[in-house]
């Protein structure tokens, strides 16, 4: 089982990042807590459930196709620790997808982006937040055993940004 | 830690660059999909949409423009400082002009495309234009984002006050032609906010019936 692979690439003349063919950018904490603020704050709308599906529609997306293209990646185990390890070098953190089978099960975020940079720009929460973690996961989770977007759910219980020690997700069936 | 934009990405690319990040001039960059902000930034303007009526979709749009230039302005005038600090008078931060230069190419460096500078009035107004193909902006993503960078910029540069809260704001930003309606490039005029604070965080409240 060999590690997640980094194939990323500059395009210099056009200024283009790409991982895996997929373009992918660079942001701030700043300008990813504000969006996700403005969005959870439309207090007439389920700000949270957009958020989430929009980051599982796309990890789902995006490790299906990184793990159909390579053979090695066969095992749920792996391509699990190759979904952790993209989420760390896109700068997530780090995520834990032991404990997670076909059946669910509870994934851990320690040093979680999301939920420090909430607290740094925004202060401490009373639920949790990482709306973007909990699609990620449920995403990865589905790609890994071959299911389609939303065969899954990931509920956080506990948050950094919310005074927890570490995040914690609940994975289930949908 | 300072990174000379040019070299922000290829510093970010080096795979030794893991969570926990070093921060950049204090700011925590992340690699994200475009894909992601595409179907956020398209569902949520649906959501308001459907929820709230077409009316407000210039308001949504207006909103998102607002968070990314809040966002960006305090990046850039954390730069402008650290090339301050690094370059003394070099050329890049010698006069206003040279730093809307540095700013863009600051811009260009976090992979969001091309940024050209149509026109610069000092002190008044900028046009740019994002045109390369196959860029974040033709993927429907980023012209709330490059609005936004584009209104920061005159902002950081040009704007009133001495902090980056105080300086947001100070100029607007229209996007008169865009890739999405066909047209040949997303072009952003930037000019100053004579009506500074009436733009400012659209309260997102239940409507009432």
């Amino acid at each position: 089982m060999r590690d997640f692979e980094l194939d990323r690439e500059l395009e210099r003349a056009r200024n283009l990042i790409s991982q895996s063919g997929r373009l992918i950018i660079l942001n701030t904490d700043r300008y990813n807590t504000n969006l996700q603020r403005t969005v959870e704050e439309a207090s007439f709308i389920d700000g949270p459930s957009i958020l989430t599906a929009a980051a599982e529609q796309v990890a789902a997306e995006q490790l299906k196709q990184y793990f159909t293209s390579n053979e090695d990646l066969r095992s749920p185990a792996s391509r699990l620790k190759s979904a952790s390890a993209l989420f760390q070098t896109f700068g997530f953190g780090a995520i834990d997808f032991s404990r997670v089978g076909f059946n669910g099960g509870r994934v851990i975020v320690k040093d979680s982006y999301f939920a420090s940079s909430w607290l740094e720009n925004n202060g401490k929460r009373n639920t949790p937040g990482c709306f973007f973690t909990a699609g990620f996961i449920a995403g990865a989770v589905a790609a890994a055993y071959e299911k389609a977007p939303g065969d899954y759910t990931a509920r956080e219980r506990r948050c950094i940004s919310a005074g927890a020690r570490q995040c914690e997700f609940d994975v289930e069936v949908k | 830690m300072v990174f000379p934009a040019k070299k922000l990405p290829e510093q970010l690319l080096d795979s030794s660059y893991r969570w926990p990040k070093p921060a950049v001039e204090g700011e925590h960059m992340t690699f994200v999909w475009a894909d992601y902000y595409t179907k956020l930034t398209k569902a949520f303007e649906q959501a308001v949409r459907d929820t709230a009526g077409p009316f407000f979709t210039t308001a949504v749009s207006d909103l998102l423009t607002g968070v990314s230039q809040e966002s960006m302005v305090h990046m850039f005038c954390d730069h402008i400082k650290s090339a301050e600090r690094v370059s003394g008078n070099l050329p890049t931060v010698k006069t206003p002009e040279a730093t809307v230069y540095m700013l863009i190419d600051y811009v260009e460096s976090l992979g969001w495309g091309k940024m050209h500078l149509q026109s610069l009035v000092p002190n008044e107004e900028m046009v740019v234009e994002v045109k390369s193909e196959g860029s974040a902006a033709d993927a429907n993503t980023l012209c709330h984002m490059m609005a936004g960078a584009a209104a920061a910029i005159m902002d950081a540069v040009f704007g009133s006050g001495k902090t980056a809260d105080d300086k947001v704001h100070s100029f607007k930003v229209t996007e008169t032609h865009c890739r999405k309606r066909g047209q040949s490039a997303c072009r952003f005029e930037v000019k100053r906010n004579n009506n500074r604070g009436a733009t400012q965080c659209i309260p997102m409240q239940q409507p009432k019936s």
